[in-house]
């Protein structure tokens, strides 16, 4: 019976954390990109005379 | 000896003078006058909530009404900054008409009257003076934020404070706000191309001493942006409200009356 | 045999609902979706949107420029020869970035997800985990606004004055001391917080073109990319490098690099305090005397801080970090309800920004008297506090006297703070 109930509130403070632990402000989201133009964009960058 | 010194300085003088009212050789100038079609947005009563400066606020025992947009009796719109386009891409004149070269040494004064900065537009070159005064028996700080430009100064009731303005060049007007009093808003913009006027009273703009050749112009106001909807006769504004324009030696290119619709004043 | 099977239920959900809960920070970027939405409030009209391919396009321009969280990049167009190699090492970034190392034998690195992430948040926004419960917020970076500084507005500050900030944090706020880091291990926390901003702030100019561009792209990599191999004309090439000069070079290098290159130079002097300063000499209650005079005559102070100095004067401003976005909308910060569009995309609830309290004699940037000459003299960026133009250096250091000088008022102790110089005020 003990080690049953004890069980139970051990249960109860783990969802008690989740739910803690995911109230969370909502975020921005993260930002997207395409990897191959970054590439090409960083390659004309190097390639660009800069004064 | 000395007299003719004199005579002859003065009549450098007068000849310099009279040389920035008559475009010159090589040199050209752009008029116009902005009037709005159809409905005049309405200005709202500021802001003013129940700030302890009420009273010195009030103009006439009244709480003023924003002053964003201003006509006259005829509609013609004040405060539309019409300025030689700097931004991407455009050509602007290596050099500035002589006459312009002294305006860089005159201190601009930024007032505060009754909890508003007057004048409510204005144009500044980089590295001058501005005497920041307050002529209202409370005090005010004035912030002026710009792209380029940044400052907060603390100005007591009736005094004043002069900054020197730094050497950057900004694209577009950008704001001077009273943290204080915070309905207080007025524009300026600073940048050392000194092809700018700023539409009077009557709605009258002139731009004098421009280089002759092809160059852009851009209409902007606080309350619209970039002005792209302005009717000018013969000329298609682009997206960023600029034309195309050829200044002529000796020539002033005059764009009549420029039309521009209400409603792009409302966002 | 049912509670069991109960039990398991509860257990698998628990597990579940955990295995959901997505940490906010994972080693990703955020894009400035606040600017994003306040950009598109004050250009298009309501219900309009600008097109996502612009999210896109700006996150691989950022990419390009400055890479990842795990992967730091900064954009040195000159090679070895560049100037900005003074301000940023690579190396440094490398120190500051990545994954926290536990191995201590190792050299460190992701010292930032480690000491300042879970405030200032991954990209540098001020919306970590726990920012939303601290006041003042943490500073969101991007807007390249710092409060504590030796040079004036609009200048960035020094390494000094980031590494002071570290050493000392800020007291009366949530931002700790670092004191017990090594100096390189700061230095290279300074140098990640001026690439943070850096990087913020371009993305920024990047999100501001938009409404300028009217939906074509920012840089059009198609000029010389063409699909099929072919050789982009010299027209194609002439445009494609007119936008790479204004998007990069002055958008990026120009307004933004160059800054943090000169700023050494912009430093405010701070001229030597008269010897009435000291609180030995027999003219100093006289020198304070004179403080308490500016500070409600010239100094215009107790308009804000009030006439007693607890803070109780102007108490509705916001600072810029909120301004920038709460006034280009028609948002009511206290109401919810108009700016529920910003919420949605992690922007936090506006909070009035307060006076000092110059009663408790904490000073966030330092109580040393030279910080509160600098901070009257230039005012606090992005905060209403001004700079005192017209005031004199030895009528600076007469305000700095009273200010020090002023009586110690716990305001904590019985409800509200009793003026106890209410005798003193002059109207
Ligand atoms: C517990 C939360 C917290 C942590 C951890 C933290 N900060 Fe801060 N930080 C803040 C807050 C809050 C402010 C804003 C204080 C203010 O506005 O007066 C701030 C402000 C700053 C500033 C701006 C100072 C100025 O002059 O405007 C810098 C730079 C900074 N933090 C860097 C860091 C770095 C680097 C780390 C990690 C080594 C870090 N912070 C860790 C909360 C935190
Ligand atoms: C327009 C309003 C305003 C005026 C006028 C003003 N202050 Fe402030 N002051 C503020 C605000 C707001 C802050 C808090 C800034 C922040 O968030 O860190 C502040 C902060 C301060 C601080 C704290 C600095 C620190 O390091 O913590 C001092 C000291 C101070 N003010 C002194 C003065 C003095 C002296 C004057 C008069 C010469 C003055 N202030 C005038 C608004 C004002």
């Amino acid at each position: 019976m003990v080690i049953r109930n004890s069980c139970f509130l051990i249960v109860l403070i783990v969802l008690m954390g989740s739910f803690v632990g995911c109230y969370q402000r909502t975020v921005a989201p993260s930002l997207t990109f395409d990897q191959k133009n970054a590439e090409t964009l960083d390659n004309e960058i190097k390639k660009m005379e800069w004064d | 000896m000395k007299r003719v010194f004199c005579c002859t300085l003065l009549f450098v003088f007068c000849v310099s003078m009279s040389s920035v009212a008559l475009a010159q050789d090589g040199w050209g100038n752009l008029t116009g006058q902005i009037v709005i079609s159809g409905e005049v947005p309405e200005n709202q009563p500021e802001d003013v909530k129940d700030n302890p400066d009420k009273a010195v606020c009030l103009v006439d025992g009244k709480i003023p009404l924003d002053d964003g947009v201003v006509v006259n009796d005829k509609n013609q719109l004040r405060d539309v900054y019409v300025m030689m386009y700097t931004g991407r891409g455009a050509d602007t004149p290596d050099t500035y008409h002589p006459s312009y070269d002294a305006q860089k040494e005159v201190k601009l004064t930024l007032d505060n009257v009754k909890c508003r900065f007057v004048p409510k537009a204005s144009f500044a070159r980089p590295g001058q003076t501005l005497i920041l005064k307050n002529s209202d028996n409370v005090g005010h700080n004035c912030r002026i934020a710009t792209m380029e430009h940044e400052h907060n100064v603390n100005i007591v009731k009736n005094a004043a404070s002069e900054i020197v303005l730094g050497e950057e060049s900004d694209k577009i007007p950008g704001e001077v706000k009273c943290d204080i009093h915070q309905w207080m808003d007025a524009i300026i913009l600073i940048r050392d191309n000194p092809y700018v006027s700023i539409s009077d009273k009557d709605g009258k703009f002139k731009i004098e001493n421009i280089p002759a050749g092809d160059w852009k112009f851009q209409f902007w106001h606080k309350k619209g942006g970039y002005l792209k909807t302005i009717e000018v006769k013969g000329y298609e504004p682009d997206r960023r409200g600029t034309i195309e324009t050829t200044i002529k030696s000796g020539e002033t290119l005059d764009l009549g009356t420029l039309s521009l619709p209400g409603e792009a004043l409302t966002k | 045999m049912f509670r069991l099977f109960f039990q398991l239920t509860i257990i698998s959900s628990a597990l579940l609902v955990t295995a959901g809960c997505e940490r906010s920070e994972s080693p990703v970027f955020r894009f400035n979706s606040v600017e994003w939405v306040k950009q598109e409030k004050t250009h298009l009209a309501d219900g309009e949107h600008f097109s996502e391919e612009y999210k896109t396009e700006i996150g691989t321009i950022m990419t390009a420029l400055f890479g990842t969280p795990d992967d730091p990049k900064f954009p040195f167009f000159l090679g070895d020869e560049d100037p900005a190699h003074d301000i940023i090492t690579i190396d440094n970034l490398r120190m500051a970035a990545g994954p926290t190392r536990v191995d201590k034998r190792e050299p460190a690195s992701g010292l930032y997800r480690e000491h300042c992430a879970h405030c200032h948040g991954i990209t540098g926004n001020g919306a970590g985990d726990t920012a939303a419960s601290l006041e003042p917020y943490p500073r969101d970076f991007r807007l390249g606004k710092f409060k504590f500084k030796s040079t004036p507005l609009r200048s960035p500050p020094t390494d000094h004055d980031l590494t002071e900030i570290l050493v000392n944090g800020i007291p009366g706020s949530a931002m700790p001391s670092f004191r017990t880091l090594p100096p390189e291990q700061i230095q290279s926390l300074v140098e990640y917080v001026k690439y943070l901003t850096m990087r913020g702030q371009f993305e920024r100019f990047l999100l501001g073109e938009l409404a300028a561009l009217d939906g074509e792209p920012l840089i059009d990599l198609s000029l010389v990319d063409k699909p099929d191999g072919e050789e982009p004309s010299d027209d194609d090439i002439e445009e494609f490098e007119d936008q790479m000069y204004t998007v990069i070079g002055e958008g990026l290098q120009e307004r933004i690099i160059d800054r943090w290159l000169r700023t050494e130079r912009k430093v405010t002097k701070i001229e030597p305090a008269p010897p009435e300063f000291d609180l030995k000499h027999d003219g100093h209650s006289q020198f304070v005397q004179q403080g308490r005079e500016l500070f409600f005559a010239k100094g215009n102070c107790m308009q804000c801080h009030g006439d007693t100095g607890v803070g109780d004067g102007q108490l509705n401003n916001f600072d810029d970090w909120t301004n920038d976005w709460i006034k280009s909308a028609e948002v009511d910060p206290e109401d919810p309800a108009t700016y529920s569009d910003f919420s949605a995309v992690g922007a936090l609830p506006p909070r009035p920004v307060k006076p000092r309290n110059l009663t408790r004699h904490y000073y966030r940037g330092g109580d040393h008297p030279n910080d509160l000459y600098l901070r009257l003299r230039n005012g606090i960026e992005g905060t209403p506090m001004p700079a005192s133009t017209a005031m004199t250096s030895d009528e600076i250091w007469a305000v700095v006297a009273y200010v020090r000088a002023m009586p110690y008022l716990d305001s904590n102790k019985n409800g509200a703070a009793k003026p106890v110089n209410e005798k003193q005020v002059m109207r």
